[in-house]
């Protein structure tokens, strides 16, 4: 047995395809979720090559047809073709959670290495944090929903706030252990401002965790689309969303289930690769992080 | 003792406080005329100012919080614009059908995660463990409308074993009450099994890499002695934290399974206020769940206090 542990596991040097094979072996979980979800995020950006059929358009004669030939995911109410706006909802499901990622991911992360840094705001910081943290996150997005005009901005926003607290609570605690690391005692010592030890010293350290983290929100931001949909107050409905996709075909389970059937799996299936990277990501950048995420 | 329960009670007001600051907060931050959005596009100027004054939006900000948390302190969470009821009254009708599915589905997800997560940290790296965890990682992937929809064609249309949706009061017998809340119990709990089962795993693991479970094999005792008496015991405080905070959780999914099995619950009466934009009732309910989220999890860190003497200390 040769010894690869040496080398960075990311990397088989030699382009051996054993080590490749190695590889992806003992991190099946990102072998699996990386396939699907690159899978499905080439078919919703592929969309209007591979769907045929306008997404939108009104096709009434052709209303309820179940899969099969024609329309492989049949036909809703609208004689829409419900394979084309699966492939075309993904975009925008993809569209909005990526964007939530990020957006509570930058706003979490500057929060929380400002409360981890000073000692007088991390009380207050971390106690707004707990009562956002204590209202459920469906309900919160539901009232923000209610208040404001739809529109895809207002529910990336409504999504997103939810998710800050858990940035937030992660990136602090990471940072009150780095803190007191002897590097960041001697820089601080040697005169770095404090933009600079944050920026240089403290987030590098902190970004797996973080990176992991996002990986979570992301799987969560595209199951909580779906469900602002699915209870009628997600992104305005001529947007093909899967959320919007859901929530009509919610009204036709019992007559027509593959509406809500097929766009419901592809969105499990996508969350299930979403997870399945970041728990592989996890366990192989940091095998420690396993018990505090 | 005292100190330490007084300074957990503390803490909970506090963030009961946080919570009632950013619910009225949320209101008077949102972009635009809130009173216009909840009065719809057909609303004329007479009932978007009316929508107004029944919030009390005419006034100024200051004394707005102060009216409303005194009437908070009394009880009062305003009266509903659609049906003119108090919202503490609406919820009281609500709550059984919410309480038993939240307490059906705790039963499940604990029955089924304690010994799935056990089985799987004590034969970690087996085909077994890796089945359960792949089990559990599906189930938190789907949404619960599929997994919801999905047992309703398998036990309801196609064996019909079970009722398709609705509710049964407890008061017209035990077996038609229980009957209802078998599939929704399982839909959200199958969820909230999939949370507790890699949480019970995790620290299992955690805790059979001890000395101590080295030395209680050692000595010869059982697996299940071992497992059960010894590692399970001490990896109890995370496992109860995640039922803890799980609870918000499970209060959302609650919202969302009510209105895929057609259960007239607190969730069910949310999203009527949802369509018929009734913002005082939205604004009770996330006021009323934020609370009983709290205050579990205040009754939870009590609790380890009373157990775990060295908990209080700390």
């Amino acid at each position: 047995m040769t010894d690869v542990s040496l080398r960075a596991p990311g990397l088989p040097l030699g382009g051996t395809a054993r080590r490749a094979w190695r590889f992806a072996m003992r991190h099946l979980t990102i072998l699996i979720g990386g396939t699907l979800l690159f899978v499905l995020i080439a078919v919703s950006v592929g969309a209007p090559f591979i769907a045929h059929y306008d997404p939108i358009a009104l096709d009434v004669p052709h209303r309820f047809r179940p899969p099969g030939a024609q329309f492989w995911f049949g036909t809703d109410n609208y004689g829409r073709d419900v394979f084309s706006r699966t492939l075309y909802g993904g975009r925008v499901s993809l569209m909005v959670a990526i964007s939530v990622a990020l957006l509570s991911g930058v706003i979490g992360t500057f929060i929380g290495l400002l409360a981890g840094m000073f000692r007088w705001l991390d009380p207050i910081a971390m106690r707004i944090m707990d009562g956002l943290m204590a209202i459920p996150s469906i309900l919160l997005a539901v009232a923000m929903m209610t208040l404001w005009r739809p529109g895809v901005l207002s529910v990336i926003i409504a999504i997103t706030v939810p998710e800050v607290p858990r940035v937030v609570r992660l990136v602090r605690s990471v940072v009150l252990v780095i803190r007191e690391q002897p590097y960041v005692q001697a820089a601080t010592a040697i005169g770095t401002r404090l933009p600079r030890l944050l920026w240089r010293h403290i987030l590098p350290n902190a970004l797996t965790p973080i990176i992991v983290q996002a990986t979570y929100i992301c799987a969560s931001a595209v199951l909580l689309e779906s469900y602002l949909g699915f209870l009628g107050v997600g992104i305005p409905p001529e947007v093909p969303s899967w959320g919007n996709i859901i929530a009509n075909g919610r009204t036709l389970v019992q007559i027509a289930f593959w509406v809500i059937l097929f766009p419901g799996a592809f969105l499990g299936v996508m969350v299930l690769s979403i997870n399945m990277l970041g728990d592989g990501v996890r366990d192989l950048l940091d095998p420690r992080l396993a018990r505090r995420l | 003792m005292m100190t330490f329960v007084l300074r957990k009670l503390g803490s909970t007001i506090v963030v009961m406080l946080v919570v009632a600051v950013i619910v009225f907060l949320l209101i008077h931050l949102s972009p635009g005329d809130p009173a216009a959005i909840i009065a719809g596009d057909r609303a004329n100027l007479d009932d978007i100012a009316q929508i107004r004054q029944s919030l009390g939006l005419d006034q100024p900000l200051a004394y707005q919080f102060a009216l409303w948390l005194v009437r908070l302190l009394h009880g009062d969470l305003g009266i509903s614009l659609f049906t003119r009821l108090p919202v503490t009254d609406l919820v009281g009708q609500r709550i059984e059908p919410t309480l038993a599915l939240a307490a059906v589905t705790m039963i499940f997800a604990v029955a089924m995660a304690l010994p799935l997560g056990i089985l799987a940290a004590w034969k970690v790296g087996t085909l077994i463990d890796r089945a359960i965890m792949a089990l559990a990682i599906v189930a938190f992937s789907f949404p619960i409308f599929i997994i919801g929809y999905g047992l309703v064609y398998g036990f309801a249309l196609t064996w019909r074993l079970l009722p398709v949706q609705g509710y049964t009061e407890l008061a017209r017998g035990f077996w038609p009450f229980l009957q209802h809340l078998i599939l929704p119990g399982l839909t959200l709990g199958l969820v909230f099994m999939a949370l507790l089962t890699r949480m019970t795993r995790a620290t299992m693991i955690e805790v059979l890499g001890e000395d101590y479970i080295r030395t209680a094999r050692a000595k010869g005792l059982g697996t299940s002695a071992v497992l059960l008496r010894h590692a399970l015991k001490n990896a109890a405080v995370p496992i109860v934290t995640t039922i803890g905070t799980g609870i918000a959780l499970l209060i959302g999914g609650v919202v969302v399974t009510e209105s895929v099995f057609a259960i007239p619950g607190v969730g069910r009466l949310t999203i009527d206020a949802v369509t018929q934009r009734d913002y005082p009732v939205i604004q009770g309910v996330i006021l009323l769940s934020s609370f009983a989220y709290v205050l579990v999890n205040l009754m939870i860190d009590l609790s380890y206090g009373l157990f775990d003497p060295r908990i209080r200390t700390t």
